[in-house]
C-alpha cells in the first residue's frame, strides 16, 4: 500500500487514526501494531513473515546481549544479529547480482533466483541492525515487550521508504507518548505537504521522464529535460515520502527524525549529503565510518574509509553497478573536495558553488537512474552533445513548454523560498489571524487536488520503494 | 490561542475530508457504467486470501476505490483544470482544448503501421479484387491535422507518401484539403454527417458519381452531443449538436445487418439515450457487416467499403449514388472470411480509414 493512494488516505487512514484514538493507551502499540501488518500483508503478502522474523529475531538477540553484556558471548549474538539481518537483505536484494556476475567472469550459467525484494527491506534491516548494536553497545536497553519492539520494527510510517529511524530516535515514545491537537496539526500539515510533493510534482516529473525514455528523439535539450526532470522527481518524491512519514507520525504521537533539508541549496557535495537522506548519511557514518576509525587515521585509511562508506552507500540503494558507481562518484567527489576543492570553493562567489553543485548532482542522478553503466554514459553524454542528432527536436520543444511551469514550480518548491515567505507573511499579528483560515484551506485545496490527480491517473509508484 | 484554534481547525477540516469521504464512498452505490469515458467501471473484487497474500487484492481494491470514488468526474475535471489552466500544461492526457473544441494528440507516426496497411490492402485486393474493380482508398485526417501544428504534430505528409508509395493498384482520393475543423464535432474524434457535401463532392468527383446534394435532403437535430473527447477530459466544453440527415431515398432503404442477419433502420436513435455512444445512432454504430440498398436506384452500381467509424455516418449521403454499398468493419471480421458473404465482381470499392485508425492498424484483420 502507498500512501499516495485512495485505499491509504480515504480507507486506510481514517479507521487506524479512529481506532487509534479511541483505544487505551496500553493498546496503541498493539493497534499500531497489528495495522502496520495489515499494511504491509496488504501489498506484499507473506513478506510480512520477514518483518515478524526480523522482529522476533532482534527481540531475543537484544535480550540475550543484554543478559551476557562484557562477555564474549554477547559479540557473538551481536554478530549473529548482523548476519541475520545481513543475510536477509543479501538473499533478497543482491542474490542475483552475484549471480550474474560470477556467470559473467567466470562464464558459468548458475540459474538466477528472481526472488522479489521484499519493499522496505533495506530501511528495516538497518533499523533493526542499528537497535541492536545500540544495545550491544549499551546506548539503549534491550526492550522487554516483543509487541513494543515489532511495533518500532513494522511502524508503517517509516517501514517502507524511510527515514530510518533509530530505536533510539522513539524509544521512550514507543513507552509513553502524549499526543496532542497541535502535534496531530502538524502531522496533517507534513502528511499534506508531502503527499503534495509526491503526486503533483513528481509523478509529473516522472512522466516527463518516462517521455524522454519512450521516445526516439535524442536531443541535446531533450538530455536536459529528462536529467532536471529526475532531479527533481527524485527530490519531491522522496522528500515527499519522508514528510508524510514524519506526518503520520505525528499524528500516532511519535517525532520522527528530519530526512532532508533543502539539499539542493547547497554549496558544496559535502553539504549536499548533510542535507539528503540524512537518516541514511547518519546511520553509514555511525556504524561504518566512525567504526572503521573515521578520519582519526592515515590519509590512506581514511580515503579508504571514505570510498568504502560511499561503495556500501551505492551498493544499498541498488544491486546494479550503476548505484556503485553512483556511489563511488560521491566518495571520489567528497574525497577530493576534502583535500582540494574545499579551499577553492570557499572563495568562489555562491553562485558558482551552486551551480558546482546542482551539475555534479544532475550528472549523478542520470548515472543512478539509467539501466546500465553503458547507458549511463549514452545519457550523460548527450547532456554535451555527444551521440545527439540536434540541439533540439520537435517533442523536446513541446515537452519544455507543457513542463516549464511545473519545473519553475518545483525549482521555487526546492529551496526555502516559500517557506520563508510563509513564515514571514504568517507571523505578523494580522498573518498569525489570517493563518487560522488560510492555512487549513490551503491543505484542504491541496488535498482535494492530490484526490483529483490520483483518481484520474495510475502513474504513482514511489521511486524508494525499490531500494 | 491562535495556534490552538488553528490546530482546532486543521484537525476538523482534514477529519471531516477523510472521514467524510470514506463514508460517502461506503454509503454510495457503484456504479455500473462510466458514461462520460464509454466503460465499464471496477466493481467491488471478490476476497480470497491467495488475492490477498499475492498482492493483486490491493491493486484491484485501489483501482476500485479510484473508479467507485463520489464525484469522481468532477474530480476529473478539476484535475485537467489544473494541468491545463494552473501549471499549463499544453495537454492533458493527449487531450487539449483549442477554440472551446477539444482535441487529441496523435503522435508519433509509427511507420511500421502504415507499411502494415498498406500490406492489408494489397492482400485484399489480391485475394478478392482485379481489374473488373473500380479500386480506391481514402485517408480521414484527425482533425488534430488543422489545429495542432503548434503541438505534437504526426508527420501527416509522410503518412500519405507511404500509403501512395506502397499500396497498388487504388487511386488515392485525397481528403485532406476538402475538411477543416468546423467539419468536426467540438467533443469528439468524428466528423459531422451534416458537414462532408465537400467530401462526397470530392468521393463523387474521383469514383465517377454524381454527389448527393445535401440541399435537397432534410438536416434533423436528435439533442445535445458530448462526445468522447468530453468524457476523457471531463471539463466543461459546451456540446454539440447531434443531427442527422434524411431524403426519401434513406426514407426507402433497408438496412441489413449481416451480423444479426436482420434488417434494421439507417438511423437508431434509441441509441442516442441508451447506448454508450449517442454516434452510434449512425447505422448502429460497431458492426462487422451490413449492407445498405437503395430501393430507388436509378443505377446497378454497388460499391463496398473497407471503413472505421467514420464510415457509419458517410455511408448514407453517398447511397443515392449507389444501388447498394456494403460496409466492412476489418475490426471485426477477417478478410479471408469475406469470400463467404461478399462478391466484389464488377463493384467499386473504396478503402476509407481515418489515420488514427491507419496508425494503429495491427486490428485491421487480413
Amino acid at each position: 500500500m502507498i500512501f499516495s493512494s485512495i485505499t491509504f488516505i480515504y480507507y486506510f487512514l481514517p479507521i487506524t487514526l479512529l481506532i487509534y484514538y479511541l483505544v487505551p493507551k496500553n493498546f496503541k502499540n498493539l493497534v499500531l501494531l497489528i495495522s502496520s501488518l495489515i499494511f504491509y500483508l496488504s501489498g506484499e503478502g507473506w513478506y510480512v513473515s520477514l518483518l515478524l522474523f526480523s522482529s522476533v529475531s532482534d527481540y531475543l538477540h537484544s535480550l540475550a546481549i543484554e543478559k551476557y553484556r562484557g562477555t564474549k558471548k554477547a559479540k557473538y549474538l551481536l554478530i549473529s544479529s548482523i548476519v541475520i539481518n545481513i543475510g536477509l537483505l543479501g538473499y533478497f536484494k543482491y542474490t542475483d547480482f552475484f549471480i550474474s556476475n560470477i556467470n559473467a567472469v567466470l562464464g558459468t550459467s548458475i540459474p538466477l533466483l528472481h526472488t522479489k525484494l521484499p519493499v522496505g527491506i533495506s530501511f528495516f534491516t538497518f533499523q533493526t541492525m542499528s537497535y541492536t548494536i545500540d544495545v550491544y553497545r549499551g546506548r539503549v536497553r534491550a526492550q522487554k515487550s516483543l509487541t513494543s519492539l515489532a511495533t518500532f520494527v513494522c511502524l508503517f510510517p517509516q517501514l517502507v521508504a524511510g527515514p530510518i529511524v533509530r530505536y533510539s530516535d522513539i524509544d521512550a515514545q514507543l513507552e509513553n507518548r502524549t499526543i496532542t491537537l497541535s502535534q496531530i496539526s502538524y502531522g496533517i500539515e507534513r502528511f499534506v505537504i508531502g503527499l503534495s510533493k509526491k503526486v503533483i510534482i513528481a509523478n509529473n516529473m516522472g512522466e516527463l521522464c518516462k517521455l524522454y525514455i519512450d521516445s526516439g528523439e535524442i536531443t541535446v535539450l531533450f538530455a536536459w529535460l529528462y536529467a532536471i526532470g529526475f532531479t527533481l522527481q527524485i527530490y519531491f518524491d522522496f522528500s515527499g515520502y519522508s514528510d508524510m512519514a514524519i506526518g503520520l507520525g505525528a499524528m500516532f504521537g511519535f517525532t520522527f527524525p528530519e530526512n532532508f533539508n533543502y539539499p539542493y541549496i547547497s554549496k558544496s557535495i559535502t553539504e549536499f549529503w548533510r542535507r539528503w537522506h540524512m537518516t541514511l548519511s547518519s546511520w553509514f557514518k555511525d556504524y561504518v565510518y566512525i567504526p572503521m576509525g573515521g578520519n582519526r587515521v592515515s590519509k590512506p585509511r581514511w580515503i579508504f574509509n571514505i570510498v568504502t562508506v560511499w561503495f556500501l552507500t551505492g551498493f544499498w540503494h541498488g544491486a546494479q553497478w550503476n548505484f556503485i558507481a553512483w556511489g563511488i562518484l560521491f566518495g571520489a567527489v567528497l574525497v577530493f573536495e576534502k583535500l582540494v576543492l574545499s579551499k577553492v570553493l570557499d572563495k568562489m562567489p555562491k553562485i558558482i558553488n551552486h551551480i558546482y553543485v546542482l551539475i555534479i548532482v544532475i550528472i549523478s542522478f542520470v548515472l543512478f537512474n539509467a539501466t546500465s553503466i553503458t547507458a549511463a554514459f549514452k545519457d550523460i553524454g548527450m547532456l554535451f552533445g555527444f551521440g545527439t542528432s540536434a540541439i533540439y527536436g520537435m517533442q523536446s520543444v513541446y515537452y519544455f513548454k507543457s513542463y516549464a511551469v511545473m519545473m519553475i514550480i518545483a525549482i521555487i518548491g526546492a529551496t526555502p523560498i516559500p517557506k520563508n515567505i510563509c513564515d514571514k507573511v504568517f507571523s505578523s499579528n494580522i498573518g498569525k489571524k489570517v493563518e487560522i483560515i488560510v492555512k487549513p484551506l490551503c491543505l484542504a485545496i491541496l488535498v482535494i487536488v492530490c484526490t483529483a490527480y490520483i483518481v484520474d491517473g495510475s502513474f504513482n509508484p514511489f521511486l524508494y520503494f525499490r531500494f | 490561542m491562535n495556534n490552538k484554534i488553528k490546530s482546532i481547525v486543521t484537525c476538523c477540516v482534514f477529519f471531516a475530508m477523510i472521514a467524510g469521504f470514506m463514508i460517502y464512498s461506503i454509503a454510495l452505490p457503484d456504479t455500473d457504467l462510466s458514461k462520460s469515458e464509454r466503460r465499464k467501471l471496477e466493481k467491488f473484487p471478490e476476497f480470497s486470501v491467495k488475492k490477498v497474500m499475492d498482492g493483486s487484492y490491493l491493486n484491484k481494491f485501489e483501482k476500485y476505490a479510484q473508479e467507485q470514488f463520489p464525484f469522481r468526474d468532477d474530480f476529473r475535471g478539476l484535475k485537467s483544470f489544473v494541468a491545463l489552466d494552473i501549471f499549463a500544461k499544453q495537454d492533458n492526457n493527449n487531450l487539449f482544448v483549442k477554440d472551446d473544441a477539444i482535441y487529441h494528440i496523435e503522435f508519433p507516426l509509427r511507420e511500421k503501421e502504415i507499411y502494415n496497411v498498406a500490406y492489408k490492402f494489397n492482400k485484399i485486393y489480391d485475394m478478392y479484387l482485379n481489374e473488373s474493380n473500380n479500386c480506391y482508398y481514402a485517408i480521414i485526417p484527425d482533425k488534430s491535422y488543422y489545429t495542432a501544428q503548434n503541438k505534437l504534430y504526426m508527420d501527416y505528409n509522410k503518412l500519405q507518401s507511404i500509403m501512395q508509395e506502397n499500396v497498388k493498384n487504388m487511386e488515392y482520393i485525397n481528403l485532406f484539403d476538402v475538411l477543416s475543423t468546423d467539419d468536426y464535432y467540438a467533443t469528439d474524434s468524428h466528423w459531422k454527417q451534416e458537414k462532408l457535401q465537400n467530401v462526397v463532392n470530392r468521393l463523387g468527383e474521383k469514383m465517377g458519381f454524381k454527389p448527393a446534394d445535401f440541399n435537397n435532403y432534410t438536416m434533423n437535430t436528435v439533442g445535445d452531443f458530448n462526445g468522447v473527447y468530453h468524457g476523457q477530459l471531463a471539463m466543461n466544453i459546451k456540446p454539440d449538436k447531434l443531427n442527422y440527415m434524411t431524403n426519401e431515398v434513406l426514407e426507402n432503404a433497408t438496412v441489413y445487418n449481416h451480423e444479426t442477419q436482420k434488417e434494421m433502420p439507417v438511423y437508431t436513435l434509441e441509441k442516442y439515450n441508451t447506448g454508450v455512444d449517442p454516434y452510434n445512432i449512425f447505422l448502429t454504430g460497431p458492426i462487422t457487416m451490413v449492407t445498405l440498398t437503395n430501393n430507388m436506384a436509378q443505377t446497378d452500381r454497388e460499391l463496398i467499403i473497407f471503413r472505421d467509424s467514420f464510415g457509419s455516418s458517410i455511408t448514407p449521403m453517398l447511397l443515392e449514388s449507389y444501388k447498394s454499398i456494403t460496409l466492412v468493419d476489418l475490426r471485426y471480421i477477417s478478410a479471408s472470411l469475406l469470400k463467404d458473404y461478399i462478391d466484389f465482381e464488377n463493384k467499386d470499392v473504396l478503402f476509407m480509414y481515418s489515420t488514427t485508425i491507419l496508425n494503429n492498424s495491427t486490428g485491421l484483420k487480413l
